[in-house]
């Protein structure tokens, strides 16, 4: 090597790196050659500072976005826990009013089966809140232990949540894996809760588990009145529900399914729905057999 | 009033019924417009299904009805939503009975 040329590449004060150039023959560099450099180095500045204001720029953007999301979320959230509230706060206050003003009067019995039915709605809005929550934390799955899922869904098809439907799980055998049982029996209890609230009362809800090449298939179906099509590709994010949902008489916040999701996916699976508007839905649970961790 | 909600519909009923006034429920903008006549007031929650509170009032005031109206919402901006609508007053939800029976007598028309 006969000569060098080094250029330092800086802005704002600070030495982001430097340019180079050798030459091994003749004639070594001009006068012109290191304004070149110089000037070559200066252009690496340029590009080098716009990049990282770029990413700058990206990741303040990204923080905005969570920001906005987590302001979405507490919106959503409070102005759901508001609508059960403001029938607490009235119907309490016109209890009181009453039991002051007319103390003989009999009780009022269908007033204050609102207070408990909108009470049990404030906390199951309360609980789904805080999974959503914990989900979001990564800590909503637990300990896992060995799981026969076909036990887990007729245990919860037995449970009394479901306006006296009759529940059909078919299986050839057991199907085990390693589960947070709470936490899936939660997704099949769901998936079972929608299916009935969204289903005519004498048509079949059934569940349906299989096992393939390592994976366990659950299929949650009924013959309700279906999804629409614009809505399949929303149906598991958080605060999403069917444009065909009369959210009167399907009381939601809309977390449920985003929850089904995450707990799913926490343990390695993955969910999808398969859904004609007016003649029903299948929700699809796949989960791995064998744990990963 | 018109609300989605029937338990809200149902205590606010009860409690305005005890206070001597007549009430007609509706649960969306279009039953709501199917049923008003003349009302002296109208309690109108904004967020409902097939009709809901902006277009409620849009039609209810393009059919010439000048009935006075009280928005009733759990969102935050109760008083921005109020003003787009034109609407009297508002009650932002969960609201005290007595500020309900207040507003009530305040913007009602044909009473005094």
């Amino acid at each position: 090597m006969r000569s060098l040329l080094i250029a330092p590449i800086s802005a704002a004060n600070q030495r982001l790196g430097a340019l180079e150039a050798y030459t091994d023959h003749q004639p070594v560099f001009s006068e012109d050659d290191l304004d070149l450099v110089r000037l070559l180095a200066d252009q690496a500045a340029v590009i080098l500072e716009s990049r990282a204001l770029i990413d700058e720029a990206a990741r303040v953007q990204a923080h905005e976005e969570a920001a906005r999301l987590k302001e979405d979320f507490i919106s959503a959230a409070a102005h759901d826990l508001k609508t059960p509230l403001t029938t607490l706060v009235a119907q309490a206050q016109f209890l009181e009013r009453r039991a002051e003003t007319q103390p003989s009067a009999p009780a009022d019995l269908p007033g204050l089966q609102r207070i408990v039915r909108e009470g049990r709605r404030l906390s199951a809005l309360v609980l789904e809140l805080l999974d959503a929550s914990r989900l979001e934390q990564g800590k909503l799955v637990g300990e896992r232990e060995p799981v026969d899922l076909v036990e887990l869904a007729r245990d919860v098809a037995r449970r009394d949540s479901y306006e006296g439907r009759q529940i059909t799980v078919v299986a050839d055998a057991p199907v085990v894996g390693s589960y947070d049982p709470r936490r899936i029996g939660q997704v099949l209890e769901n998936l079972v809760e929608n299916a009935v609230k969204y289903s005519p009362e004498e048509s079949e809800v059934r569940i349906v588990i299989a096992h393939r090449n390592g994976e366990a298939f659950i299929d949650v179906t009924d013959r309700g009145i279906g999804i629409p099509a614009g809505d399949l590709p929303q149906i598991f994010q958080r605060f999403h529900r069917g444009t065909n949902v009369d959210d009167r008489r399907f009381a939601g916040m809309g977390l449920g399914l985003f929850i089904c999701k995450g707990i799913v996916e926490q343990h390695g699976g993955r969910v999808s729905v398969e859904s004609r508007e007016g003649a029903g839905s299948t929700f699809k649970v796949v989960l791995p057999m064998e744990t990963t961790r | 009033m018109v609300d989605d909600d029937p338990s809200i519909v149902a205590v606010v009923s009860d409690i305005l019924i005890a206070e001597g006034h007549e009430v007609v429920s509706a649960e969306n903008g279009a039953e709501a417009l199917m049923k008003a006549n003349g009302e002296a007031l109208v309690l109108l929650d904004m967020r409902m299904p097939v009709l809901d509170g902006w277009g409620f009032a849009r039609e209810f005031r393009a059919s010439g009805k000048r009935s006075p109206i009280v928005v009733m919402t759990a969102a935050e901006n109760a008083r921005r939503w109020a003003e787009e609508i034109g609407a009297e007053g508002y009650l932002a939800k969960p609201f005290e009975i007595d500020a309900l029976i207040a507003a009530v007598e305040r913007y009602a028309t044909g009473r005094h």
